[in-house]
């Protein structure tokens, strides 16, 4: 695809993830309208607030609503892009943060973070990223140490990393107390974005940005990594290096997002396929696309969840409704491409 | 010939008083059959010396009747239970069989050969009562999800153990609280009726239905649960749901981590009424939680009921209510236990 089809696909994704972002914070169980809005934007932007309490239309609109869309945003253009550098760094169409074990282990060290009585948060995050890159570090070692068919044995060493995290997370489960410690870790691993506040915000939003601004930048060495070690450094490129520091930043985004947001299935495995069908394989173009795409699938899957009833319906049910039969269609659609 | 008489009728009168005893006595071995809150017909046939526990509810109601030394099996956080522990110190060496939300270790529980299982009706508690049946182990299946069903279930346990009796004291110790509060409330507007908010050990927003305990506790306390068109179990919301509801009041569960109850400092939920004049409570308390289902639970809604209403309760003492409600059900006051009623969040 041509570098101004890419810019197009871009500015017209960019444009479809506002209008999303705006139909979204105007829905939701408080009525909020478009004149609203405007008030509350006029209000915060010209500094009425200091001198009127504000209105509880309005706390809602900034403080609940807003950085719940703009995490939406961040977590899955995090996930999504995670998956796709995956894809690229282990050079298999089926591999993505949930099928490594990655996002097992991360849920795993929340959970144990969670259980833990020092009960705190930057706790919860340290222990879901330690165990994520646990888990993503256990997969690579057994298909290396199996070496065989790389790219079926490593999905077959996520599988049995993914069973050893998911069955620890059975045994903390079975441990932990049932009416004090085990709901928090359900309702953890469900997968919600309900508690985001603004502090979460500013301590995800960095983290996605500086990893979104890497895999851009590296785009065109996860090409040549995606090409195979002799051939990356017969360019004369260090791919052990690189592929630890896009391993690194890619599980980091993904521990982030678990930890915020527990885990949320699927993202990291679709979207990169329907972002290369726009865009095609070079990661330069295809990791914008699919960042936005992600953002776009997430804001409209937890949309949909905040709003289709007075419960909130888990977030991950939706993902997995939505992104099942999509996944399933991509298959039968490529069949017989080499595509897997 | 008169004193022969006199022997023969003083013999007939001991006879006579040691058959009446002994049929008092054998209330318990009398072969019975009762139905249980499954509408199941359960047989008993002899004596029940050993009775297993599955669940903590469960447990919490044999504590009550103080059927406490008949105990040879319980659910497995049963013996970290601060009150079991300072009612039944000897629960520690009781043997655990497991848990409802992670399963009951068949083997263990039918190694203790009970003479009497108490099962609950959610997940596999039904097909493990027709897995005993077969093995011909009574046991009854329990519902204690209203106060009600709390009474119904005291009153099968107490039938099923040959016991009828030992319901009595707890019943009317649940009905004079539930009068109290009923009392008390008497002509209460419906303008000046509070409405409640209950968040569950999940997290701040995670509430009860229409449909549980908790909804009962906030109804009896004259208290609109904001939550009771939500069906089922505990179901999540979303943050603006619960500043739409704007409650008055509002009751985290004992169960619930400190770290979920920070999400109050969100400033959308400032403006709550409840979080406005400082309504928000814990519920007590830190002995045995009262918003869990056990006979302590009607003492939730004289404990909500007088934050809510408190001029309609100004003149009662909660601690001497509490004090003397434990030592009816478990023969020692809530100090004695070293229990408080702390509701601090």
């Amino acid at each position: 695809m041509g570098s101004f089809k890419i810019k197009g696909a871009v500015l017209i994704l960019s444009f479809l993830l506002l209008l999303l972002f705006m139909a979204s914070v105007s829905m939701g169980r408080v009525s909020i309208g478009l004149s609203d809005m405007l008030t509350f934007a006029t209000r915060f932007f010209f500094g009425v607030e200091r001198t009127q309490d504000p209105l509880p239309g309005e706390l809602v609109f900034w403080w609940i609503r807003f950085p719940r869309c703009v995490m939406a945003i961040l977590v899955g253009s995090g996930l999504a892009v995670s998956g796709a550098v995956y894809q690229a760094l282990f050079r298999n169409p089926l591999v993505s943060p949930d099928i490594l074990g990655v996002s097992a282990g991360c849920t795993f060290g929340a959970a144990l973070g969670l259980v833990l009585p020092f009960d705190s948060f930057s706790l919860v995050h340290i222990m879901s990223f330690g165990f994520g890159l646990l888990a993503v570090t256990m997969s690579v070692g057994l298909a290396r140490i199996i070496a065989v068919k790389p790219v079926i044995v490593l999905v077959l060493a996520g599988m049995v990393v993914l069973s050893f995290f998911n069955a620890m997370l059975m045994v903390l489960k079975y441990f932990s107390d049932p009416y004090e410690e085990l709901p928090s870790i359900i309702f953890w691993v469900m997968g919600s974005l309900s508690r985001v506040t603004w502090e979460n915000v500013l301590v995800m939003a960095p983290f996605t940005l500086v990893g979104l601004a890497i895999f851009i930048i590296l785009g065109f060495r996860l090409n040549i990594l995606s090409l195979g070690d002799i051939q990356a450094r017969s360019l004369g490129m260090n791919p052990v290096f690189f592929r630890r520091l896009l391993i690194v930043a890619s599980s980091f985004m993904v521990a982030i997002s678990v930890a915020t947001c527990g885990q949320i299935a699927w993202i990291g495995l679709i979207i990169p396929h329907m972002a290369r069908a726009v865009a095609g394989p070079e990661h330069e173009k295809m990791i914008p696309i699919t960042a936005l795409l992600g953002g776009i699938f997430l804001l409209a899957a937890d949309s949909a969840a905040r709003t289709m009833s007075t419960a909130e319906i888990p977030v991950g049910i939706i993902t997995a409704l939505t992104g099942a039969p999509v996944f399933g269609y991509l298959m039968i659609k490529n069949r017989g491409t080499g595509w897997l | 010939m008169k004193q022969k008489i006199k022997l023969c009728m003083m013999a007939f009168c001991l006879l006579a008083l040691v058959s009446v005893s002994t049929a008092w006595g054998q209330e318990n071995i009398n072969p019975r059959t009762v139905i249980d809150l499954a509408g199941r017909r359960v047989k008993i046939a002899g004596p029940v010396n050993k009775i297993v526990t599955t669940f903590k509810p469960a447990t919490l109601c044999v504590l009550s009747l103080g059927l406490e030394d008949r105990l040879v099996g319980i659910d497995t956080s049963s013996g970290r239970d601060r009150l079991g522990r300072a009612v039944f110190p000897g629960i520690q060496k009781v043997k655990g069989i497991g848990s409802k939300s992670m399963g009951i270790n068949f083997e263990t529980l039918v190694s203790l050969k009970p003479d009497l299982v108490i099962l609950y009706s959610q997940k596999d508690g039904l097909k493990l009562a027709t897995r005993l049946e077969f093995l011909n182990i009574p046991s009854i299946v329990i519902l204690p999800e209203t106060f009600d069903t709390i009474k119904q279930s005291l009153g099968l346990i107490a039938r099923a153990v040959g016991e009828a009796d030992q319901t009595r004291a707890v019943d009317q110790c649940m009905d004079e609280i539930i009068s109290l509060i009923q009392t008390r409330l008497k002509g209460l507007p419906a303008k000046d009726r509070k409405t409640g908010y209950f968040a569950s050990s999940r997290g701040l927003f995670s509430t009860t239905t229409g449909n549980m305990l908790q909804h009962e506790i906030f109804t009896t306390a004259g208290i609109y649960n904001v939550s009771c068109n939500l069906k089922g179990y505990f179901q999540d919301i979303s943050p603006e749901q619960l500043v739409k509801w704007n409650p008055d009041i509002m009751v985290l569960s004992r169960h619930m981590k400190k770290a979920a109850a920070k999400g109050l400092s969100n400033k959308a939920l400032a403006r709550i009424t409840a979080v406005v004049n400082h309504k928000v409570y814990r519920c007590p308390s830190d002995l045995a939680p009262w918003d869990f289902p056990s006979p302590l639970s009607v003492l939730a809604s004289l404990w909500l009921a007088r934050k809510a209403y408190p001029d309609r309760f100004s003149d009662i003492d909660l601690k001497d209510k509490v004090n003397g409600y434990y030592k009816v059900l478990f023969g020692k006051t809530m100090d004695q236990m070293g229990g408080t009623l702390d509701d601090r969040i």
